[in-house]
């Protein structure tokens, strides 16, 4: 089933790489350049999945999802962190501030819709 | 992204070196001097060919999104067409419904060939019976013959006798002479009629034979050619497993390949923020050049020697290692690009024998043509039929008729001898009460034993009429039902054989214009392959202006330790750049500086960017690197390998998502 999925990323290619495979899948896909840009969109446009990168300029993908999680509509939406960083220091972080899981880049197409089937609900 | 901004000394700053450490000391110095500058000049360079490279990589990735676009379509249009011509995914297939109107207009023309069959044999049996029944006329001609010489007998015997006597002989006389006319009118018209009658059915058994044995071979050459067409679907399309699962591996493969180039995209993002923690060295590197640059003795320019020596050589291996990441990337999306082309090629030639699908479905003597010519032969065998047993029914019907005639007018003819018979008897009984009257005794006894034989001849013929009469309607109406169900089937064939005719030219037209498009696709395919591989232009960048930065910084790292070690410095001096470790966020900049830190004390080791570039047939991650003991599982990031490498791990919370998953 089809589903809106928010890719967050300051690289364009990363950006497209992500929309250009879950598109192939049948989802929706919307982007942001960067965490503050996200959570703008966010405040009007409801997702069932943000899949965003950490390191980022203006807010990184760490305090983007430490702020929705803060909104009661984000409570159970999935956030998946797509990095090129794997600092067990850093995944802790971002599993406090609530993400739903890590992925540490590049990523495999299939592997990305496997991940997305499994955290969204069918 | 922050680049360094290098502050190089001006000349009173090398004047102070000069001072300082003498002319060998001026030499490095101004050799470090002219290194870092073409650090600088590197440094902002490569904030040039950063963008260009981002570029680069976006209008590859803008290149393979039209390439999946055209290899999608392509691939959907040859699925298209298999599985409408295979039926798949379908409730029919276009040929299967036409075989199925041809086969059971076969089945019913077989149907009607049995159905002639028994019913010649009825034919046969009932001329047969026609042939008995003209044999009783010279039967009865026999046994009527007395009945000639009988008045005249009368009449001579009954004239020595009384008026009255004669009279009755007389009456007598005249019913046997009328008798006798009516046999003769019978045998002269009606037997004529039936011999006449056995004639036409005779005709109607040869040409329905002929026709029937005409149909006999029409229907086994037609069920012959039904079945090898069928079995020709089965073998080219329905069961040619082969077929379908190259089509499925091919989609596969290009899937593949796709995911690799999709990959391989990302190492922009990788390389970029390599390139980002390299240059977040450059402040320190710099502060201890300038620590190095105002050291007031040789014991303490040694430690600031140290750090640049270790720090260069640190970054320098991490540009290498962004230096490899390039190339993987660049080998994967080349590779990827280049097989698919290969594929193309491969699926063009052989894999799904696009020329070979046309000659079989659409030419002239495809499977189209031999279909529509087989319904309208098959229509045409079912008209010739259903006229046929037109023909027999209107030939037949009145034979019936004829027949039913003759039994009426042979039970008259019964009834009337033996009236006579009778008539007979009570005369000869009269006249046996006259002496004289033996004779006519004799005449009438002999009268009735004629009129008693002739009645049961007329009898057994009539009975046979009656049979003959009653098969002659059933095999009437076994010809008019043969007509009507043949009319009927005539109509199905009339309207689905139409629509099975349009759908097959409709298959077909599109199925030309599906071959035409797929054609086209072929070329657009091949030229987006062609124009995406042009984009991929990494090699100034990987060749040219990374190792531009490079290698000065190795230079600087190289002559810090030969100004070290010539001063009998130690190379397993402590570590000065282990603060450096939090700029590496990712597991493979961390294992090339362990790699460096392990070089230093066993310098044969190769750092993690000198191993050899994998090829472009990459498949799985690589396993985590091993964590120190106490430190959290980490999750590595994956990198391009050769399939047969490493088999794709699972990671420990991701179970089996892969390696760089963790799912909290």
């Amino acid at each position: 089933m089809a589903k809106t999925i928010l890719t967050v990323d300051d690289a364009a290619t990363m950006r497209k790489m992500v929309s250009f495979t879950l598109r192939g899948a049948g989802h929706e896909v919307l982007e942001a350049q960067d965490g503050a840009v996200a959570f703008n969109l966010l405040q009007s446009r409801a997702v069932d999945l943000v899949i965003t990168d950490v390191h980022m300029p203006n807010m990184s993908g760490i305090e983007l999802t430490r702020r929705l999680r803060a909104l009661p509509s984000f409570g159970r939406v999935p956030i998946i962190l797509l990095t090129t960083e794997s600092d067990p220091g850093r995944k802790a972080e971002g599993r406090a501030a609530g993400a739903t899981g890590w992925i540490v880049k590049p990523f495999g197409q299939e592997q990305l819709l496997a991940i997305v089937a499994k955290v969204l609900p069918s | 992204m922050k680049w360094w901004p290098l502050k190089l000394k001006g000349e009173p700053l090398l004047v102070r070196l000069q001072l300082l450490f003498g002319s060998l000391e001026r030499r490095r110095s101004s050799e470090f001097a002219g290194l870092f500058a073409q650090v600088r000049e590197a440094e902002l360079n490569l904030v040039q060919a950063s963008r260009g490279l981002e570029a680069q990589f976006l209008a590859t990735s803008s290149e393979l999104e039209s390439l999946a676009g055209f290899g999608d379509q392509f691939v959907k249009q040859v699925e298209t067409l298999v599985s409408l011509a295979t039926g798949k995914g379908c409730d029919d297939s276009v040929f299967s419904g036409a075989i199925r109107l041809i086969d059971q207009s076969t089945q019913f023309l077989v149907g009607c060939q049995e159905q002639t069959v028994g019913t010649l044999e009825l034919l046969r049996t009932y001329n047969a019976q026609i042939g008995r029944l003209l044999a009783v006329e010279t039967q009865l001609q026999r046994t009527m013959l007395p009945l000639r010489f009988v008045p005249t007998l009368f009449k001579a015997e009954s004239a020595p006798l009384g008026s009255a006597v004669q009279q009755m002989f007389t009456s007598l006389t005249h019913e046997i002479e009328g008798l006798h006319a009516q046999v003769q009118e019978i045998f002269g018209t009606k037997f004529k009629q039936l011999e006449q009658t056995r004639r036409t059915v005779a005709a109607v058994i040869a040409q329905l034979d002929r026709q029937s044995q005409s149909l006999h071979e029409v229907t086994t050459t037609h069920k012959a050619q039904i079945e090898s067409s069928i079995e020709t679907l089965k073998k080219e399309m329905t069961s040619n497993h082969e077929r379908d699962v190259r089509l499925g591996v091919l989609s596969k493969d290009i899937a593949r390949e796709v995911e690799q180039i999709v990959m391989g995209l990302q190492f922009q993002d990788i390389i970029n923020q390599k390139l980002q923690h390299v240059t977040a060295a450059f402040p320190q590197i710099e502060a201890k050049f300038t620590e190095f640059n105002t050291a007031s003795n040789q014991a303490q320019a040694r430690e600031p020697l140290h750090f640049l020596e270790q720090s260069c050589r640190l970054e320098a291996g991490q540009l290498q290692g962004a230096e490899g990441d390039l190339a993987n990337a660049e080998a994967a999306i080349q590779g990827g690009i280049q097989k698919v082309l290969a594929q193309l090629t491969e699926m063009d030639s052989h894999c799904l024998s696009l020329e070979e699908f046309k000659l079989l479905t659409t030419s002239f003597d495809g499977m189209i043509q031999v279909l529509v010519e087989m319904i309208e032969e098959v229509r045409d065998l079912v008209g010739a039929t259903v006229a046929s047993a037109a023909e027999a029914y209107e030939v037949l019907r009145p034979l019936g008729g004829l027949a039913s005639g003759l039994t009426a007018i042979i039970r008259d003819l019964s009834a009337r001898i033996r009236l006579i018979g009778l008539n007979a008897q009570v005369q000869a009984a009269r006249a046996a009460q006259d002496r004289r009257g033996a004779g006519l005794e004799v005449l009438s006894a002999r009268t009735s034993e004629i009129s008693e034989e002739t009645n049961r001849i007329s009898v057994d013929a009539a009975s046979q009429l009656d049979a003959l009469a009653a098969g002659l309607a059933e095999s009437v109406n076994a010809f008019g039902k043969l007509q009507t169900t043949g009319l009927t089937q005539q109509d199905v064939l009339n309207q689905q054989g139409r629509t099975e005719e349009r759908r097959l030219h409709a298959f077909r037209d599109s199925a030309l214009e599906t071959l035409r498009a797929i054609g086209d696709s072929l070329d657009q395919l091949r030229a987006q392959a062609q124009r995406t591989l042009a984009t991929v232009q990494f090699s100034e960048f990987r060749q040219s202006t990374l190792p531009a930065l490079r290698l000065p910084l190795i230079a600087i790292a190289d002559g810090a330790q030969r100004w070290v070690q010539a001063r009998g410095g130690d190379q397993s001096e402590a570590i000065l750049v282990d603060g450096f470790k939090r700029n590496y966020t990712m597991a493979s900049e961390r294992e090339v500086f362990a790699s460096v830190v392990s070089a230093r004390s066993s310098p044969s080791a190769p750092l993690p960017s000198e191993r050899p570039v994998a090829n472009s047939e990459f498949e799985a991650f690589t396993e985590p690197p091993a964590d120190k003991e106490g430190e959290p599982a980490s999750v590595s990031e994956p990198a391009l390998q050769t399939a047969s490498e490493r088999p794709a791990p699972a990671s420990p919370n991701g179970s089996d998502l892969g390696a760089n998953v963790e799912l909290f």
